[in-house]
């Protein structure tokens, strides 16, 4: 018996026979302190886009996490408007101030067409299970658009916290942006698997765990995220892609992670 | 340059099944001359004996591929120091810990007679780190400053949301060791710039692939002499001042 095959990595760009149609549901714009520290331009993240075949990405401004949110995601809204047809706005909220963040969100979502809201409450600093922050799920609601949720941080963005705003709000469409991460990703797979409005990102979860996601999670619920410049950014969107090819070697349901359940999510928002 | 990789899984356990077989398979495919074998899940949380014998018995069978580093969970008090200080007798070459499992915070006293043994024996003690709240990087340092003589390395060094900890946790501590496995890029090159002697590679195969892991490593843009350390060189001169070196 040779039990522990360890999948190859091959010397493929990420996403092997899905180049071209790829959809990144989870990437950042501009920069802030710490992990989200690496700037990237516009123009050299449709590059590297380019290089490894994504369509189109996400984004949600990384600055807004930690300050000035209101600038930082209408400075977004201009970067992105060069590039037609590959990025897709997401908001990245401040509950802190919650009738600022309200008026903008309003703002954004009817003039300037974004189409989802971004929250990380262990960045930006602020429970998930306080009025203000599912004042922002309820906009959501009302405007019918996904609110991705940074996950697998204790204590303030675990994964279960997350989960709740999809049970407080059915109607809500809540995905949970690491799929627990390292050690909650069991509990995004329960989650995910007990409720008809999460869906989980595949994006930081290593090899195993992530393979055990797509095994035992919803086909239809699955979506791929580079987390695109909290790290390195060629590099990270190399490590994610090819991290998801061997975790799903399955290209038909490949394709469904990275295209066609993203469209299916976005197009009824 | 000898590769080792300082934390491959074995055993059939409830989520990590690898055997020794698809072990020296990888191996042999990826290039890596010598694997650091650790036990999984229940063999690390409550059939500590029965695992480290796994272990003893494949270092037995293959001398030069293979180190091992026993459990023996701190609950099990007096037992606990007996599971250990045998597995030393049978040869094994560190400790292994993962105090998340086994539920104990890593700078809590219930730990200290084990690494007692490890200073008694001079054997490395390895811990996993960044699963709240009981496997921090801080936690360890705090027990390594309280262990000065003894070798400890910090697994995964941090990955993913503690990796801020780093720094603080190795400032002062010049007895803790950064294994590299599941972490970004980024992080594995700012550690191998920052403490060249002091990180050690490392896949958690099969949790992670070695060959997915080794890949990343490798890329760090570091002279021939860092990367042989961190590649191998590093780990192997903690186990030859653990008075551990071969079998």
């Amino acid at each position: 018996m040779c039990v522990g095959h360890q999948p190859s990595a091959g010397d493929m760009k990420g996403g092997g026979q899905v180049n071209g149609m790829i959809i990144d549901t989870h990437a950042h714009t501009q920069d802030g302190i710490g992990m989200l520290s690496n700037y990237v331009p516009v123009g050299r993240m449709v590059e590297i886009m380019d290089e490894y075949g994504v369509k189109e990405a996400w984004v949600s401004p990384a600055t807004a996490m930690q300050r000035d949110f209101i600038e930082s995601n209408r400075r977004q809204y201009e970067d992105i408007r060069a590039y037609p047809g590959r990025f897709i706005n997401f908001y990245t909220a401040n509950p802190n101030y919650p009738e600022l963040v309200e008026n903008d969100i309003r703002r954004s979502i009817e003039d300037r067409g974004f189409k989802g809201i971004k929250m990380h409450p262990w960045e930006t600093g602020f429970p998930i299970d306080v009025p203000a922050s599912r004042r922002i799920v309820e906009l959501a609601v009302e405007y019918d658009v996904p609110v991705l949720y940074h996950d697998g941080t204790p204590p303030w963005s675990e994964t279960l916290q997350v989960a709740a705003m999809a049970d407080y709000y059915p109607e809500a469409k809540i995905i949970i942006g690491h799929s627990g991460l390292f050690d909650a990703y069991r509990s995004a797979i329960r989650a995910c698997n007990t409720h008809d409005n999460i869906w989980l990102q595949i994006c930081g979860p290593c090899v195993g765990d992530a393979a055990e996601i797509i095994r035992q999670a919803r086909k239809d619920r699955l979506l791929f995220g580079s987390d695109f410049a909290t790290s390195e950014t060629a590099n990270l969107m190399d490590e994610r892609l090819k991290v998801l090819e061997m975790a799903c070697p399955d290209e038909k349901l490949r394709r469904q992670i990275l295209c066609e359940n993203p469209r299916e999510l976005i197009s009824q928002s | 340059m000898q590769v080792i990789d300082a934390h491959v899984n074995l055993g059939i356990g409830r989520y990590k099944k690898q055997d020794i077989a698809a072990i020296l398979s990888g191996m042999e495919e990826n290039g890596v001359d010598r694997c650091v074998l650790c036990p999984v899940e229940e063999y690390v949380t409550v059939y500590n004996r029965e695992g480290n014998e796994m272990l003893v018995k494949a270092c037995c069978e293959y001398p030069d591929k293979f180190y091992g580093f026993a459990a023996a969970n701190p609950w099990y008090g007096e037992r606990a120091v007996k599971l250990l200080t045998d597995a030393f007798e049978a040869g094994l070459h560190g400790a292994f810990f993962v105090s998340s499992l086994q539920g104990f915070s890593i700078d809590d006293h219930i730990v200290d007679p084990l690494i007692e043994v490890c200073r008694r024996y001079s054997r490395p003690a390895y811990f996993h780190t960044a699963t709240p709240a009981f496997a921090l990087p801080l936690q360890l340092a705090y027990l390594a400053r309280r262990f000065p003589d003894v070798n400890f390395i910090m697994g995964h060094c941090g990955a993913n949301d503690f990796v801020y900890d780093i720094d603080a946790s190795m400032y002062k501590t010049p007895n803790l060791y950064l294994e590299t496995s599941l972490n970004y890029c980024e992080t594995i090159y700012r550690v191998i710039r920052d403490y060249p002697d002091r990180v050690i590679f490392g896949s958690d195969a099969p949790r992670s692939p070695q060959k997915f892991e080794l890949g990343k490593v490798q890329k760090a843009d570091a002279g021939p002499d860092v990367m042989e350390g961190v590649l191998g060189g590093n780990i192997l001169q903690l186990m030859e001042r653990s008075s551990a070196s071969g079998w």
